[in-house]
């Protein structure tokens, strides 16, 4: 699941709100990405390979959900 | 008309295409070729979004040297007969120019000598997969938009489609949409629709997150007639994160293991063993958790440096494998082929579909269907889903091309889409309703459970519905969203459920078991004398769904199984 965009890092180009599947990320006013529906990430990692930067950080872990067993 | 979220942007096109995964965009391009003009919509971002930006690659291709009657009979038989083989054959006849096509885009395929590199297909024994170099399905998906873009195929992204609209005359003349990000409302006044979506799911894969099923629903809500609803595609997976290649770890040297360290496979198939389809597989696993010898896991340990290396070769040196590997080693503590994870089924999607010809014209006028939204097939075939994805766009593309090209325009039915926007914004007023998400949550607890879908009965498939149908009657129409997101989730939610009910029923009427694809403990064998049939689901007029079975035409086909 997306843990982490960098503030400081982040440069404003605002690929990876558009390119998210799921919607996660919405740029502010002030033209920085932020995280706003980390629920709903598929862990993807589409943002932190697109990210001309390296800002984000995905952990490998997705939100759990009813298993099988 | 529909104010409460604001404007409206009306569009016109001679064939609008939704969803801009494989199917959706071939079919773009090739409907540009033919003359068309072509919207194509995604809800996400076109090429970036959907199953095939996740997918390995690999494409079944029948080169000049192959014999295709041997390419359909194992697919077929994988299927086991119960698999439109027209499509099959037509599948396979174009691969080759596909092939020819993707190469004067830019993808190359792997090659050695001046021959094409191949591997053969996962329980087929003459069918061959090709590899792009290099690249992984993602490249080829966003290279394909650029080539749209360029035959001036109009694409439109964060648009989703909730509704398809009739014309005076009773054929589908277009769609409305909302704008993920923009909220306006979006009216489309086209010829012919491509529903090219996937099928449908339960969130349960978390690659597939997106799978609702929005766009056979909708065409199955405007009358068309839905295939194969009794049918899943269960994968299996590790328990808290992806991997890409979980058909390949077997194959190259890996073996599934219980608890105890016992290889089971070859108590479950004795000929083909850890490389046995996937069903199988799944199926095994849960029979070992039932007998409690869960954790379940790939037997990674004994495998040698040179099935690793082989592993990373295939998989693990592009796209997003290489950072998921880092991280589980870096963080977690764990090698991922040197150390034993558990593993668990994920359901990935239905493989319902909306019945469509080898054209891929589906049974309304005006309406077209390719990719997952139309039945491909039940084996989920390593190779086959890029190969019938690529076959049905391209033609459905030229298909609903030359319908629009020969049709005169359509007349809105304004009704129609005043009634259909009303319902889609209907749950904007439900202050006290469940959230979406909680509702799905529910009902993955009611599907995921392996005695309910992986291994089937009818005790359970009926309990399974009675929960499924007292969350419909109870919750589901107060399902309350607060903003355009919740709205669609809603929406999203009522398919799903729709979804569940359709497949409990049907599971329920098929009373055999076909291993490669079907398990059902209380009828465990199949039955050729009765069930060489496909389970065909309409909506009725009181709105109930309407199940009929049909006669598999084999009087046509080249193989037909023994009675």
């Amino acid at each position: 699941m997306i843990r982490n965009i960098d503030e400081r890092s982040c440069v404003g180009c605002g690929i990876c709100a558009l390119i998210c599947p799921g919607d996660v990320i919405v740029m502010d006013e002030t033209r920085k990405a932020r995280i706003k529906y980390p629920q709903d990430c598929w862990t993807c990692f589409s943002c932190e390979m697109a990210c001309p930067v390296k800002a984000i950080d995905v952990h490998p872990f997705r939100k759990p959900k009813p298993m099988a067993w | 008309m529909g104010q409460d979220t604001g404007v409206w942007e009306l569009m016109k096109s001679d064939v609008l295409i939704i969803g801009g995964g494989f199917a959706g965009l071939w079919a773009s391009l090739r409907a540009a070729e033919c003359g068309a003009s072509v919207i194509l919509v995604d809800k996400s971002f076109a090429g970036k979004s959907g199953h095939s930006y996740f997918a390995g690659g690999a494409m079944m291709v029948l080169l000049p040297e192959d014999d295709l009657d041997e390419y359909v009979y194992d697919i077929a038989l994988g299927n086991e007969w119960l698999v439109d083989q027209d499509m099959v054959a037509s599948v396979f006849r174009g691969s080759y120019d596909r092939l020819n096509d993707l190469e004067s885009f830019g993808i190359a395929f792997r090659k050695s000598g001046g021959e094409y590199e191949w591997t053969k297909a996962r329980g087929t024994r003459n069918v061959k997969n090709l590899w792009p170099e290099h690249a992984t399905a993602a490249d080829e998906v966003t290279l394909l938009r650029k080539v749209a873009l360029s035959k001036d195929v109009r694409v439109i992204d964060h648009v989703y489609i909730y509704d398809l609209v009739k014309g005076d005359n009773g054929s589908i003349a277009g769609a409305i949409g909302i704008g993920v990000k923009d909220r306006k409302n979006y009216l489309f006044t086209v010829k012919s629709v491509i529903a090219a979506t996937n099928s449908g799911g339960y969130r349960g894969h978390h690659l597939a997150c997106e799978l609702q099923g929005t766009g056979p629903f909708m065409a199955y809500d405007a009358g068309a007639r839905i295939k194969n609803p009794e049918f899943h595609y269960i994968n299996i997976r590790p328990a808290k994160h992806e991997i890409e290649g979980s058909g390949i770890l077997p194959a190259i040297g890996a073996r599934w293991t219980n608890a105890k360290g016992v290889h089971y496979m070859e108590n479950y198939d004795s000929v083909l063993k850890d490389r046995a389809p996937v069903s199988r597989i799944v199926v095994a696993a849960a029979k070992e958790a039932m007998k409690g010898n869960a954790p379940i896991s790939i037997d990674v340990e004994g495998m040698t440096e040179e099935e690793r290396e082989r592993f990373r070769i295939l998989q693990v040196s592009h796209g997003w494998m290489p950072i998921l590997f880092e991280k589980c080693k870096r963080e977690e503590g764990y090698d991922i082929l040197r150390d034993n994870i558990e593993w668990q089924p994920a359901y990935e999607a239905n493989k319902l579909g909306i019945e469509a010809d080898v054209n891929c014209a589906a049974t309304i006028d005006g309406l077209f269907a390719a990719g997952m939204a139309r039945p491909l097939g039940i084996n989920p075939f390593t190779g086959w889903s890029i190969a019938s994805c690529t076959w049905s766009g391209y033609t459905a593309g030229e298909s609903a091309s030359f319908y629009a090209q020969n049709t005169d325009s359509k007349e809105i039915d304004f009704s129609d889409v005043r009634e259909k926007t009303k319902r889609f914004l209907e749950p904007l007023k439900n202050e006290k309703g469940m959230d979406p998400d909680a509702l799905v949550h529910e009902m993955q607890r009611i599907l995921f459970p392996a005695d309910v879908l992986i291994i089937m009965s009818e005790p359970k498939l009926k309990n399974a519905l009675s929960r499924a149908l007292t969350l419909k009657e109870e919750t589901l129409p107060s399902l309350k969203a607060t903003d355009i997101r919740t709205l669609i989730k809603v929406k999203e939610t009522q398919t799903m459920m729709l979804s569940a009910e359709m497949t409990l029923r049907a599971s329920m009427m098929r009373k055999e078991t076909r291993e490669n694809i079907f398990y059902r403990e209380d009828y465990n064998k199949p039955d050729n004398k009765n069930w060489l049939k496909w389970i065909i689901a309409e909506k009725g007029r009181d709105g109930e769904i309407v199940f009929s079975v049909e006669d598999i035409p084999f009087e046509r086909y080249p193989f037909k199984p023994d009675v």
